[in-house]
């Protein structure tokens, strides 16, 4: 690779370790993977990037972490735990102030651990939107699905997260 | 707009991510609706406890080096870079092992004269079966230039084809016959109006000529190694002193 090439993206890419991080981690649910999955992910973005046209690099590199991440877990025979999608309709429950104020009382470990519950194609819109703060159209591209899935797959993952929340606070009360 | 269709539309809403038009009717539900209200404020609630910055996982501190170390290491070795399991290894390597010795084997030639004869014994049969089908030639031709071209193109076999008009044999044509194992062209001369076929195996045998002949089918034979990778017998229904002397003038480089 030519050093000016190799200069560019470290430039480019460099800056986004702590968001590759991020979502490794919460993929992945393990420091040490998440590391090697960067580390890996990092040296495939490096081998296409000649083929990077410019435009945002946050999403182009996440895309790439997701796509290690998601072959870290198949190898690690993780998989098993493999998404059901209900297209069902959620039940529509009605809160009140006393669940936002429950709500609002959930402590970071709480939302963690929350977070960590949900499937991987949920966890993934909900750190993308949410801690990344990505748009739909970026996060459509990276997990390459339409923008309507996108929205499905957030309200879905924030419905559960609020169902999860609230009963973790029940639970303590 | 009723609350079905407006909740799954209220975190496009909340996130700023729908158009203006729709956005506006879902904000006019809410001012009508309560319960939509109160969903939606609970979503704020959700998000507003999602921006606490200890959910964010950075990158620890020595990551950066480590990746910048790993993109400036020269490639692995790309047998390595799919992290085989050395039973994995074992296997490939024993397979490239056998298919290495398959290989070499098949490159030997075959001094065996019993599978010289046994070439002779299939000529002969393909020989026979070919004379009851009445079939002599697939392409018709006397230019061994243009029977040479066609066997080439048939089988990808680049094999000699002799031009012994001058000796009294014409040429005729080519066919081809195929065996369990192998493809083999058959080039047909003709001598004062009998046929000699001449099967051309892609087998390499002892270079020595030999004769035999089939008193039950009536015919002779003659074979020899041409050391171009192919054994060649010679069949007809003539005399074997005349076979003999067509497979001598073949023979000849």
């Amino acid at each position: 690779m030519h050093a000016d090439e190799r200069r560019r993206f470290g430039e480019a890419m460099m800056l986004h370790l702590d968001a590759a991080y991020n979502l490794a981690r919460w993929l992945t649910r393990n420091d040490h993977a998440a590391e090697d999955v960067v580390q890996d992910a990092y040296c495939r973005a490096l081998k296409y990037f000649r083929g990077f046209r410019g435009g945002e690099s946050r999403p182009w590199l996440l895309r790439i972490v997701r796509r290690a991440a998601y072959d870290w877990l198949a190898k690690a025979k993780f998989t098993a735990k493999t998404t059901q999608f209900q297209d069902e309709r959620h039940g529509w429950s009605v809160a009140g102030n006393p669940e936002e104020q429950l709500l609002r009382q959930s402590d970071a470990q709480a939302i963690r651990a929350a977070i960590n519950q949900l499937p991987e194609a949920f966890r993934e819109v909900t750190v993308l939107r949410d801690l990344e703060g990505l748009s739909y159209q970026q996060i459509a591209e990276v997990i390459d699905a339409p923008i309507g899935t996108v929205m499905s797959r957030l309200h879905r993952a924030r419905s559960q997260l609020q169902q999860k929340l609230l009963t973790m606070a029940h639970r303590e009360d | 707009m009723n609350c079905l269709e407006a909740r799954p539309l209220l975190d496009a809403l909340v996130d700023g991510e729908l158009p203006t038009e729709q956005a506006q009717l879902v904000q006019t539900h809410l001012v009508h609706c309560p319960a939509c209200e109160q969903h939606a404020a609970l979503l704020h609630t959700l998000l507003a406890r999602l921006a606490d910055d200890s959910l964010y996982q950075h990158a620890p501190v020595s990551l950066p080096g480590r990746v910048e170390a790993a993109l400036d290491a020269p490639p692995p070795p790309s047998f390595l870079y799919y992290d085989l399991s050395p039973r994995m290894v074992c296997i490939i390597c024993s397979v490239l092992v056998l298919l290495s010795a398959g290989v070499w084997w098949a490159m030997q030639p075959d001094d065996n004269p019993r599978h010289k004869l046994s070439l002779a014994q299939q000529s002969l049969h393909a020989h026979q079966q070919a004379f009851q089908a009445n079939r002599t030639t697939d392409f018709e031709s006397s230019n061994a230039q243009a029977i040479h071209q066609w066997i080439k193109q048939k089988t990808s076999y680049v094999v000699s084809v002799k031009d012994l008009a001058d000796k009294g044999y014409h040429l005729r044509g080519v066919r081809l016959e195929k065996t369990s194992k192998n493809t083999v062209p058959v080039v047909v001369y003709a001598l004062d109006g009998q046929n000699i076929e001449l099967y051309l195996w892609p087998i390499q045998c002892s270079s020595s000529l030999d004769s035999c002949h089939s008193p039950a089918y009536g015919v002779q034979l003659a074979g020899w190694a041409d050391g171009e990778g192919f054994t060649r017998w010679a069949v007809s229904t003539l005399p074997q002193q005349r076979i003999d002397d067509f497979a001598q003038n073949a023979a000849k480089k």
